[in-house]
């Protein structure tokens, strides 16, 4: 058996108990969530990358550096901590679904949702579909934290307006490849100027186009213009080529034959006054002693030629007959 | 009796301190308040962001109503229980509609999706007229959509689409006409503006105020039909960018073969006309010299080049006659054998 009997006697003992000891227990228990309460809402920390803002009775009282801080607790004072130094980042026409070395992107073929961010009309009217991101640090947390009620909202709306209000001014050729640096740039200095007028605080840090491309179903007649330029210039080359492997190899067959031209006037004059020159000198000897010269000449040219010849000598006037025949001069008939 | 003293105590306490919250509020520093006794306002406490001679009007008149005007967020003290405090947010507020079609006067369909951004200006008369921010945003749907479709549909679309007359770039020099749409004489962002005056206008009587930049035309694109038909128009135009260049490929590379063909021609031509006149040259020479040397004795050449001609034209397969008359053989006939003289 227990220290209670029956259900009478544990109500009696408890009310006992009560009684005696009530008042001290709800005292302390009091006292003591009281100052629990008290000491944990007195401290606040600001991590490095933030400021906090603190509201005295919702009023604005100070903005505090990271650290350890005091403050009047049980929410006399608040605390909202403010990332001033992150710079954080607002996506339009995509979305990073998971980011590390390979980012998966979501783009705007991916959702209508992210296409109709994208989807532009160009100043000549045609359509781009322009992926962009913003950049941007919070300049100024009381202004931020109080003066507008749906900041990032206002930053996406802000720069959707801007960035489309930009591509409707040029054309499709400049939003998708010629103009994207002035875009962008154009882009940064419109959006802040909005947000400063709107005082949200904000600094726009960098406007950067991602990728930029003509709308669906598009793409492939932008890429046959660039194979088009590929294939003209491959047949330029072709023709270069062409012209360059005939046209040197001409020229140096050119110059070979007026090389051998010049070899044969040479060799012609040369000869010329070759034969000259012996000529000249014959004749200084023949007009010397021109019979015996003469016959001389006439006499080493027979010798020369006569044994090559097949000869038939014929006798004349029947004078001396056979004598030839003896001397084996002739062939036998 | 001194348990039930306690328990009396302690009620007395409780209904006091429910007294004294009833009492206090606070107004934060993103709010304004009104504080209404029986539906009645006494109180107005103000909020602005910018402070300006419009909040300072605002305060002459809350005074000439008979109603009390305080300054800022913070603490304050109101009669328990009869009084009661509405607070409004006194921050930058966004309106977004919806994408709504709507023609333009030259009849093209476009969506158009607009946004606002607003504040309650006048708390008192917001209170008055709108009550609540949902009812406001019933209101916003109501004014800004008029004054979009009637802004939208008095203007050709280019007038929408474009904020400038500044000059369009192409990549290409063929797509030069592409870009040639015509001026604007007012453009989107004067329309923008003009759409955000009509509004504010419109919103004047219930507090509300639409910031001049606050009318904002965050998308703008053609119905789904007309978009096929651009995009027809676009491929059509390149495709005919890719025509011309495949054929400016074709006929630059016939010119060139042709340039290459024309110049292997001047290069052979030259070539032998060059060599031509070398050797006519060299030849005329060598005939000079020739007859110069030979003119002075025409007899000894005569048979210099006669014996010459033997030499070269008699071979083996020449077959010769020789008479005994030959003067070879004179002395096979013993015709020479004395002496002469």
């Amino acid at each position: 058996m227990g220290m209670y009997d029956n259900d009478d006697s544990f109500l009696e003992n408890s009310l006992r108990f009560l009684k005696k000891y009530g008042s001290r227990i709800a005292k302390y228990t009091t006292l003591g969530t009281f100052g629990l309460v008290g000491l944990l809402t007195s401290f606040y920390t600001v991590p490095t990358d933030s400021q906090a803002v603190v509201k005295r009775f919702g009023a604005y009282n100070r903005t505090t550096e990271p650290g350890i801080h005091i403050t009047f607790p049980f929410h006399i004072e608040t605390v909202e901590k403010v990332p001033v130094r992150r710079v954080q980042r607002q996506e339009f026409g995509f979305r990073t679904v998971k980011s590390g070395i390979k980012s998966q992107y979501e783009s705007a073929r991916d959702s209508p949702e992210l296409e109709s961010e994208a989807l532009m009309l160009t100043g000549d009217l045609n359509m781009a579909e322009v992926e962009f991101l913003v950049q941007y640090k919070i300049k100024d947390p009381k202004a931020y934290l109080f003066n507008v009620k749906e900041p990032t909202k206002t930053i996406r709306d802000s720069a959707l307006a801007v960035m489309k209000q930009i591509i409707g001014d040029g054309s499709v050729d400049e939003a998708i490849t010629i103009g994207r640096i002035d875009n962008e740039h154009n882009a940064q200095v419109a959006l802040q100027e909005i947000l400063d007028s709107y005082k949200t605080g904000i600094d726009v840090v960098a406007v950067k186009l991602q990728s930029c491309n003509p709308p669906k179903g598009v793409g492939d007649s932008f890429n046959a213009v660039n194979r088009a330029l590929q294939e003209k210039e491959t047949k330029i080359n072709d023709a270069m080529k062409a012209y360059n492997s005939v046209i040197p190899k001409a020229k140096g067959e050119a110059e070979q034959t007026i090389k051998e031209a010049q070899g044969y006037a040479t060799e012609r004059v040369n000869k010329a006054e070759g034969d000259v020159s012996r000529f000249e000198q014959m004749r200084v000897e023949y007009v010397a002693s021109p019979e015996i010269t003469r016959k001389r000449l006439w006499f080493e040219t027979m010798e020369e030629i006569l044994p090559k010849l097949e000869k038939t000598i014929v006798e004349q006037k029947g004078a001396e007959g056979g004598l030839l025949m003896h001397l084996g001069l002739g062939e036998k008939k | 009796m001194k348990f039930w003293k306690k328990i009396a105590i302690a009620g007395a306490g409780l209904l006091s301190l429910i007294t004294v919250n009833s009492a206090l509020y606070v107004v934060d520093q993103t709010q304004q308040a009104v504080v209404t006794r029986f539906g009645q306002p006494k109180r107005v406490i103000v909020n602005p962001i910018n402070q300006d001679e419009k909040t300072e009007q605002m305060r002459q008149e809350y005074k000439k109503e008979g109603i009390a005007v305080s300054e800022g967020p913070g603490l304050y003290i109101k009669a328990p229980f009869i009084d009661s405090v509405k607070r409004f947010d006194r921050r930058l507020l966004r309106w977004d509609g919806f994408p709504e079609e709507v023609p333009t006067k030259d009849k093209k369909f476009i969506f158009v999706d607009s946004t606002i951004r607003f504040n309650i200006y006048d708390p008192l008369k917001f209170l008055k007229t709108v009550g609540t921010e949902e009812n406001a945003y019933a209101r916003l749907d109501d004014i800004v959509d008029a004054a979009t479709r009637n802004s939208i549909t008095t203007r050709d679309l280019i007038e929408i689409v474009r904020t400038s007359n500044r000059k369009m770039q192409v990549s290409e020099q063929e797509l030069a006409t592409t870009v040639d749409v015509g001026n604007v004489s007012e453009g989107r962002a004067k329309i923008a503006q003009e759409v955000g005056t009509k509004s504010k206008e419109g919103c004047q009587p219930y507090g509300i105020e639409i910031h001049p930049n606050g009318y904002m035309i965050k998308g703008i694109i053609y119905v789904q039909t007309v978009q096929d038909k651009v995009k027809e128009r676009m491929i059509s135009e390149r495709m005919r960018i890719a025509a011309k260049y495949v054929s400016e490929g074709e006929s630059e590379y016939q010119t060139k073969m042709g340039d290459k063909e024309k110049e292997l021609k001047r290069i052979t031509s030259e070539a032998y006309k060059t060599a031509e006149t070398i050797k006519g040259e060299a030849e005329a020479k060598a005939l000079k010299i020739y007859a110069d040397a030979y003119n002075k004795d025409h007899d000894f050449y005569n048979f210099m080049r006669t014996l010459d001609l033997y030499k070269k034209t008699l071979s083996t397969k020449t077959k010769i006659m020789i008479g005994t008359d030959n003067p070879l053989f004179r002395l096979i006939k013993g015709e020479e054998l004395k002496p002469k003289q």
